[in-house]
């Protein structure tokens, strides 16, 4: 029986890829990446999990797909994460320090995490010391200034929540210094 | 600090760097990524050129840098193009399928015609 060469399943907005065959080839896996690349376009989901855990042996022409895959992800806002690498696949990665760019995960639901996590979590260079958003060229600022509102918004809602805290609290203290009845 | 016979020059939001150097290390490949990243964030480049001319052996190392890098530079809408690679450089390039993900001129004045 010919086995199905892949399967693709979702869990919300990340996809789950899981090549079946031991020998991964760049042509095998250029099909799955166009699949993921229309159901990305498609709006189905913005991130993918690549869970390797059947793959013995990775084509060094799967690491071009796998790219392509993570530059059309990140065009959606998402990313691509790699699970359960064998030892072969992991060496392939770790040469090629591709694994900084990707991740490689023991399991697929941290992968799954990760990339949840990684969607709310700001862009690595806002992290870093240096310039402030005054700084910053003009070609990155439109991008910026979309979630530079988030920050903003939070401080409201905070200090919106501290004023009707200190309320009841205000009305007790009033009670308890007022004259004895 | 770049790397010995590593040069930069930027023209308007062109960069263009110059390794030469037959042997490129991960470490090389690093301080030159650093010295580009800050040319986006400080001197409002966007687009770069990879002068590889004198590269024999590129690092396989030197690909995860350089991706890294271009999700930096697409981030700003830019591009990375490499120019007068060896065969061994195209090779690694090709047998990766990369070429499709970094443009690949034969000289420096296609590379800049295609921005």
């Amino acid at each position: 029986m010919n086995q199905q060469a892949y399967q693709i399943d979702r869990d919300r907005r990340v996809l789950v890829a899981r090549p079946n065959r031991a020998q991964c080839m760049g042509a095998d896996l250029a099909s799955l990446v166009v699949e993921l690349c229309q159901r990305i376009d498609q709006g189905d989901a913005d991130s993918v999990v690549i869970e390797l855990s059947n793959v013995q042996h990775m084509d060094s022409c799967c690491l071009g797909r796998i790219i392509v895959l993570h530059q059309h992800a990140r065009a959606a806002g998402g990313s691509v994460a790699l699970a359960q690498c064998q030892p072969n696949v992991e060496f392939l990665f770790k040469m090629t320090k591709l694994d900084k760019v990707l991740g490689l995960y023991d399991s697929t639901e941290n992968a799954i995490a990760e990339l949840r996590d990684r969607r709310t979590r700001p862009k690595p260079h806002q992290n870093r010391t240096g310039p402030t958003d005054s700084d910053t060229p003009r070609n990155l600022q439109p991008a910026r200034q979309t979630r530079g509102y988030a920050p903003m918004i939070a401080a409201l809602l905070r200090a919106h929540k501290r004023i009707h805290a200190s309320r009841p609290v205000a009305q007790e203290q009033t009670l308890h210094h007022g004259p004895p009845s | 600090m770049l790397p010995e016979g590593f040069e930069v020059e930027q023209a308007g939001q062109l960069v263009t760097a110059y390794l030469r150097a037959t042997e490129v290390a991960h470490i090389d490949m690093q301080e030159l990524m650093q010295e580009c990243a800050e040319k986006i964030r400080y001197n409002n480049a966007q687009n770069f050129i990879f002068d590889l001319e004198q590269v024999e052996f590129l690092a396989s190392a030197c690909i995860g840098s350089l991706v890294e890098f271009l999700q930096e530079v697409e981030h700003c809408r830019g591009q990375i193009a490499l120019v007068n690679c060896q065969d061994n450089v195209t090779f690694l390039f090709k047998v990766t399928r990369l070429d499709n993900v970094f443009h690949m001129f034969d000289d420096l004045e296609e590379a800049i015609e295609s921005f």
